[in-house]
């Protein structure tokens, strides 16, 4: 196993800058998840890494390995896409098998290797079945096993899940986590899914417009984003966002929402201090705001029910405030539509965004 | 609006029974959601009521009215597909007159028409902006106007958010349900997604292959599901199903999964009631597998947590209970990591006793 290395990659498709430089280290035996919007940019890192795609500039080490000149066979890495390439007439231990006996590996070892990763997915009852008898569950295990059986040095994941349905994803989700647990190989995997990359990564590297906007953990990530792009793109619902004025009157900050008015005197010095200007953005997450009987404390801003989805165990609520709609993922309680609550803002939970820069201040 | 009442359609497409002798009725002014996996037999059942696909058996009455035999245009309803298909070279103004103009409505009608569905739906800036200068909700607003300006008895809306992306799916459904509430509109809504269907439905029809398993408000759908079709299809992650065997120990009724026993005394009638069988099904919806580091009480069971996965606000902890796996939905302050034993404990009253050959809920 080894780590992998990009400098300063960049790769244009005629005018486009698909990729813009970007530099990442992903340590020995970590999950890597490139995450972003479609056309970011992950697709063609992944593919750079690869060898399937030749950088226009920047290094790509695998180990102390640089492997820019390399071919793919030679990179010591197996890629997981997201349709099966399978050979249909062949049985699943023919399929994990392929790549072994593409590298000319003795029949022993192969049978050895192969026996193991069909116990470690949990299919060694069916190695004998044809493709053709197999479920889409079972096949996408064989897929993964076939990349798995050459331990090779870094796996590379190519939105593997995105063309299972809804309950295949969440059961095969949980399938891929406990592989990595096992084996501590080195992954680099690309996803679209914010979800997917929040359960499966160890570090995430969230891209958009061929850059790397932020490369964190995924508490980090959701409790600290670094800019508006991060917070909205990660989490769902998404984070609520409110266009502010930040007035100051005395000694007290208000950020003055038009509808609304919230004291941030608390937590008014990094802003002061930063570049900001008055114009900001308050951010708060779903789950971060209370619902209220209404006026019990004087903090509440006063809004209404407009909506309420109950989504099993918990209840996604829109609120109004004016001209303001916030969405609150609450514990289950009454409230109609029409009722008059009380909003309250978990303070230690709020973000404070400069409008211009779109960067988190606090 | 209007109300619409479908009885026992049935439809065959060569020897496949693609929908098998369906009745429902939805309210005036109801939002009703149709959901099913693809195939269900969903858009058969919308096109049959749009009049664009013929029943082989069965009634379609709009406010009351027989159907049958008239045609789509004649039926008073609108049909929304899955993209919003609204003309790219016309204007928001003149997207929302073309099916007046084309019933040839005098003009300064047309004026008046627009500008009232205009202005309930928020769009009366817009007006003079082409589709490509919209926003994915604005689109949603205009193709609903085009649709109501004609006044039609009832929506039908075959997946009209299933190409959004899900970050967009999330406020445009709540949009969605915002809209049909102003408006009053009685809809027809047809989804594969079980989360759309719970959110914004005040009726859910639940349907599989061409029949109806089950039709009742989003909360009792997925608080009573009335079979395991049902009960799996709706909640994520899905409902905990294990096969059990029903005993006796030491006088009191268990059912025993193999790998752990649940007494269920406090159910013993309704189950004894409810099947003959020695064997039953067991469903626990995940949020109520409750998860405790020490054992607390004499019914918790040791479970092994297999994988946690941090969803936000809260977590899935996925169990190993012999060969037996569960899932449980916990929070986040909750510690624990692969390989480590944690206690899990099931209130009686809150698990689902299903019939192994029917599939029907006995508890």
């Amino acid at each position: 196993m080894a780590r992998v290395l990009i400098e300063k990659l960049t790769k244009k498709f005629g005018d486009v800058i698909a990729v813009d430089s970007i530099s990442a280290e992903v340590a020995d035996g970590e999950f890597m998840c490139m995450l972003g919007p479609s056309g970011c940019g992950k697709t063609t890192t992944l593919r750079m890494i690869a060898g399937l795609e030749q950088q226009d500039e920047g290094n790509i080490y695998i180990g102390n390995t640089l492997v820019n000149d390399l071919p793919p066979k030679d990179r010591d890495i197996a890629m997981v896409f997201q349709f099966y390439a399978m050979y249909p007439d062949k049985n699943a231990f023919e399929q994990i098998a392929f790549p072994l006996r593409m590298r000319k590996f003795p029949k022993d070892e192969i049978k050895k290797r192969v026996t193991n990763v069909a116990e470690m997915l949990g299919i060694a009852e069916i190695l004998k079945e044809p493709m053709s008898r197999l479920t889409v569950d079972q096949r996408q295990k064989i897929e993964i096993g076939r990349a798995i059986v050459r331990q090779p040095q870094v796996y590379l994941f190519d939105e593997p899940l995105t063309n299972l349905d809804a309950k295949l994803r969440v059961h095969m989700r949980a399938e891929l986590k406990r592989l990595q647990n096992e084996l501590k190989t080195t992954t680099v995997y690309v996803t679209h899914d914010q979800l997917e990359a929040m359960i499966l990564a160890s570090r995430i590297a969230v891209m958009n417009k061929g850059k790397i906007v932020q490369y964190d953990t995924p508490d980090r990530l959701y409790d600290r984003p670094s800019d508006l792009f991060v917070a909205g793109f990660i989490g769902t619902p998404p984070m609520n966002f409110v266009d502010c004025t930040l007035t100051r009157d005395k000694d007290k900050s208000v950020l003055d929402a038009g509808d609304f008015k919230y004291d941030i005197t608390a937590i008014a010095e990094p802003i002061s201090k930063s570049s900001a200007g008055n114009e900001l953005i308050l951010g708060i997450r779903p789950e971060d705001i209370l619902i209220r009987e209404r006026a019990t404390e004087t903090e509440a801003i006063e809004g209404e029910v407009d909506i309420v989805e109950p989504v099993g165990n918990r209840i996604i609520v829109d609120l109004r405030v004016g001209g303001h709609y916030l969405k609150a993922n609450s514990r289950p309680m009454t409230l109609r539509p029409g009722e008059k609550v009380g909003i309250l803002l978990d303070r230690n939970r709020i973000h404070i965004i400069d409008k211009k820069t779109e960067a988190v201040i606090v | 609006m209007g109300t619409v009442q479908v009885e026992n359609v049935s439809k065959k497409f060569g020897e496949r029974l693609a929908v098998d002798s369906v009745s429902f009725e939805v309210r005036d002014r109801e939002l009703m959601c149709l959901l099913g996996p693809s195939g269900a037999g969903k858009s058969t059942i919308l096109r049959i009521i749009a009049g664009l696909e013929p029943p082989d058996t069965g009634t379609i009455r709009i406010d009351g009215k027989m159907v049958n035999d008239l045609s789509p245009k004649d039926r008073d309803l609108a049909m929304m597909f899955q993209s919003y298909a609204l003309y790219p070279n016309k204007t928001v103004y003149d997207n929302l007159a073309y099916p007046l103009k084309s019933s040839k409505v005098p003009e300064p009608e047309i004026k008046n028409t627009v500008s009232d569905v205009a202005k309930t739906l928020g769009i009366t800036p817009l007006l003079s902006r082409l589709p490509a200068q919209l926003s994915g909700g604005e689109r949603q607003r205009v193709a609903m106007g085009r649709a109501i300006v004609r006044k039609p008895k009832a929506f039908l809306l075959d997946e009209p958010l299933t190409n959004l992306d899900a970050k967009l799916r999330v406020n445009m459904r709540a949009e969605l349900k915002r809209l049909q509430r102003e408006l009053g509109a009685t809809t027809i809504f047809a989804t594969p997604d079980q989360l759309e269907a719970l959110t914004i439905s005040d009726r859910i029809v639940m349907i599989n292959q061409g029949r109806i398993l089950q039709d009742g408000a989003p909360n009792i759908i997925y608080d009573h599901p009335n079979n395991i079709f049902s009960a799996t299809f709706v909640g994520s992650p899905a409902m905990n199903i294990l096969d059990c065997s029903i005993e006796e120990k030491d006088g009191r009724l268990v059912l025993n999964s193999g790998d752990f026993t649940l007494h269920v005394s406090e159910l013993a009638e309704f189950i004894r009631k409810g099947t003959s069988q020695s064997e039953a099904v067991l469903g626990v919806r995940p949020e109520h597998v409750v998860l405790t580091q020490e054992r607390a009480g004499p019914s918790s069971i040791p479970a092994e947590v297999y994988v946690t996965e941090r969803t936000r606000p809260e977590q899935i902890v996925h169990l190993r209970i012999g060969k037996t796996m569960m899932q449980a939905i916990t929070p986040l302050t909750f510690q624990c990591d692969a390989g480590q034993r944690v206690w899990m404990t099931i209130d009686p009253a809150k698990i689902h006793v299903f019939d192994k050959h029917s599939q029907n809920a006995i508890v």
